[in-house]
């Protein structure tokens, strides 16, 4: 099993990706397995209302008497969920227009070009707010608004990497062997690509859960009664003064999270740039 | 001049690029405008024969095409149509907002800068030590914290715990104290990494060797040579910042019931207001854009080898 001992290696050699991979699966373990973890039902009011930590909430409860540990636990899904998935569908997105793109040339590329040059120039978070705010208010539509505006840098990307990966020999000898466009773009060029798109992909986890918090903390994402942590920390803010902790511990489970991506980011390209050095 | 001249045609073509942008934002809005408008107006739905000459004295029964150039046309004049919300108009509105964010950007830059500069030039004089250490943790920590989460952990503590800073709103400097140190805190940590890496980088060059003989001090060394080289690329980092600035202004405006851009934009988001959030999107943008060009002539004005390089003369 080389791969698993190259793993144990880098997982020894790198703090900071250890300790981003350690908080990375904590989270994604208590997101999956929140229905076991979660002493009480998220939706649920009881007559403790606005009480710091006890051993029967350990997070407290918020104005409506609700188990925020509970909250936090279900909203992680949420959260998450929809980061993960706008990653997914910007990476997709980005990826294929960019191979395609970049493979092709020609007038479809000066256009998508072109239009990447437009969508970079207005702050992202900014158009996003835009399209969620003229179109409907929902956690999907925050998905696409945020997708939408997102995927050109990974369109970008690809296609700049695959203008060098077409001019590769291994290209030129598949070309020579017969095969045909597209396998030379799915079996050849997209392997040699997808690793450095990967890395990007990892150090930008971080800023998409951020993003989508921000989105739903602005009141843009979920409606009330569901949690999710950036509109928890939206109605907590009405309490800060009061019962702070309603606020903090989604923030902390957030800023948790993000911290958890980043340094799973940041060692990963540590790692790579160890290896990169390395001729291949 | 070549240089400047080919990117102010570019700046132009991108600008017309997000003008489409908004412009394509209101048509693919769900909803006719002319009914949303006369709901706001009347305050009850309005009867199908309103809608059609409300249609009419919107130019909404005109083709795209000539809504389209009419809207292009408008910007030209700086015409952005008026607010759903006040009926002003909405050039207005941003003008009256911009002097704000540009207060509040200002004083993010300044202050993180000011925080950056002796920090990494101290990280840079000793890796490893305590100063580093810490000054990377602080930058890890800004740039996973959330702005929201900050500002309101900041104002619990300055405004609430110390009762030292106003919490809400403007008009004085003690007002600006906040929002500034929300927004500045993760720019800080990202310019502390910047200036000691490049520092450190420059600690390595014979010129520092050369001073170090003549026995100029460390200070002087450190400050008058190693920081000296590193300021230039940092002000492109400085410009690309400028994106985020602008993004975390959003926020933090918001929360603080700071009158800038960002707050307009969201209370506009919150009360539908298209004209407002198509005018919104294009200035943001435009501002963006016009800072971005003024980072990038900065940056070449104060290096010659680049003015020089790419300008062919060299």
């Amino acid at each position: 099993m080389p791969v698993i001992s190259q793993m144990k290696v880098t997982l020894r050699a790198n703090g900071s990706l250890r300790a981003g991979v350690a908080i990375v699966v904590l989270m994604l373990t208590l997101t999956i397995a929140a229905p076991v973890v979660a002493p009480y039902d998220p939706l649920s009011t009881g007559p403790a209302m606005l009480e710091g930590p006890s051993l029967a909430h350990p997070m407290g409860t918020d104005a409506l008497g609700r188990d925020l540990f509970s909250r936090i636990l279900f909203g992680a899904r949420l959260s998450l969920g929809a980061a993960l998935l706008t990653m997914l569908l910007i990476v997709t997105a980005g990826v294929t227009l960019g191979l395609v793109s970049g493979y092709n040339g020609g007038w479809s590329d000066a256009i998508l070009m072109r239009l990447a040059d437009v969508v970079l120039s207005i702050p992202s978070l900014i158009l996003a707010l835009a399209i969620v705010g003229l179109f409907r208010a929902g956690l999907m539509s925050l998905v696409f608004a945020l997708s939408g505006v997102w995927w050109v840098r990974y369109a970008r990307l690809t296609r700049g990497l695959v203008l060098t990966s077409r001019e590769r020999v291994f290209v030129e000898a598949a070309r020579a062997l017969g095969a045909g466009d597209s396998r030379i773009l799915i079996r050849h060029v997209l392997p040699d690509i997808l690793r450095s798109v990967t890395v990007v992909a990892t150090l930008d986890v971080g800023s998409v859960v951020l993003a989508v918090s921000a989105l739903t903390f602005l009141g843009m994402g979920t409606q009330p009664p569901t949690p999710e942590w950036g509109a928890m920390i939206n109605e907590g803010k009405d309490f800060l003064f009061v019962a702070p902790h309603v606020m903090l511990f989604p923030g902390l489970a957030l800023s948790l999270t993000v911290l958890g991506f980043n340094l799973l980011g940041d060692g990963l390209v540590d790692r790579i740039g160890a290896t990169e050095s390395r001729p291949r | 001049m070549l240089y400047l001249v080919r990117r102010s045609a570019a700046l132009i073509v991108v600008l017309v690029g997000v003008s489409t942008i908004s412009f394509a934002l209101g048509v693919l809005a769900p909803g006719d405008p002319a009914e949303l408008w006369l709901e706001r107006a009347l305050g009850r739905p309005p009867s199908d024969s309103q809608i059609q000459d409300q249609r009419l004295l919107m130019g909404l029964d005109r083709p795209l095409v000539a809504q389209y150039l009419t809207w292009l046309n408008g910007l030209r004049m700086g015409e952005l149509g008026r607010s759903w919300g006040t009926g002003r108009s909405v050039f207005t509105e941003l003008s009256e907002a911009l002097p704000h964010t540009v207060l509040l950007a200002v004083a993010t830059l300044t202050a993180s800068i000011g925080v950056a500069i002796p920090l990494g030039v101290a990280a840079a004089a000793r890796p490893g030590s305590l100063i580093d250490h810490g000054s990377r943790a602080a930058a890890v920590l800004g740039t996973s914290l959330p702005t929201f989460l900050l500002g309101y952990i900041l104002m619990l503590l300055f405004g609430v715990q110390l009762r030292l800073l106003p919490v809400f709103g403007s008009g004085s400097a003690s007002h600006l104290v906040l929002p500034t140190m929300t927004l500045g805190f993760g720019l800080a940590g990202m310019f502390t990494r910047v200036i000691r890496s490049n520092v450190l980088a420059s600690l390595g060059e014979e010129y520092i060797l050369a001073a170090r003989a003549r026995g100029v001090p460390t200070r002087l060394v450190l400050y008058r040579h190693a920081l000296r080289a590193s300021l230039i690329p940092f002000i492109t980092i400085a410009g690309l910042s400028l994106g985020h600035l602008l993004s975390g202004a959003v926020i933090v405006e918001w929360i603080f019931s700071w009158p800038g851009l960002g707050k307009l934009g969201v209370d506009a988001i919150h009360n539908r207001d298209y004209p407002l959030i198509q005018g919104w999107v294009l200035f943001m943008s435009a501002v963006f854009a016009v800072s971005s060009l003024g980072a990038d002539l900065a940056y070449r004005w104060l290096d010659p080898r680049v003015r020089l390089a790419k300008d062919g003369r060299a």
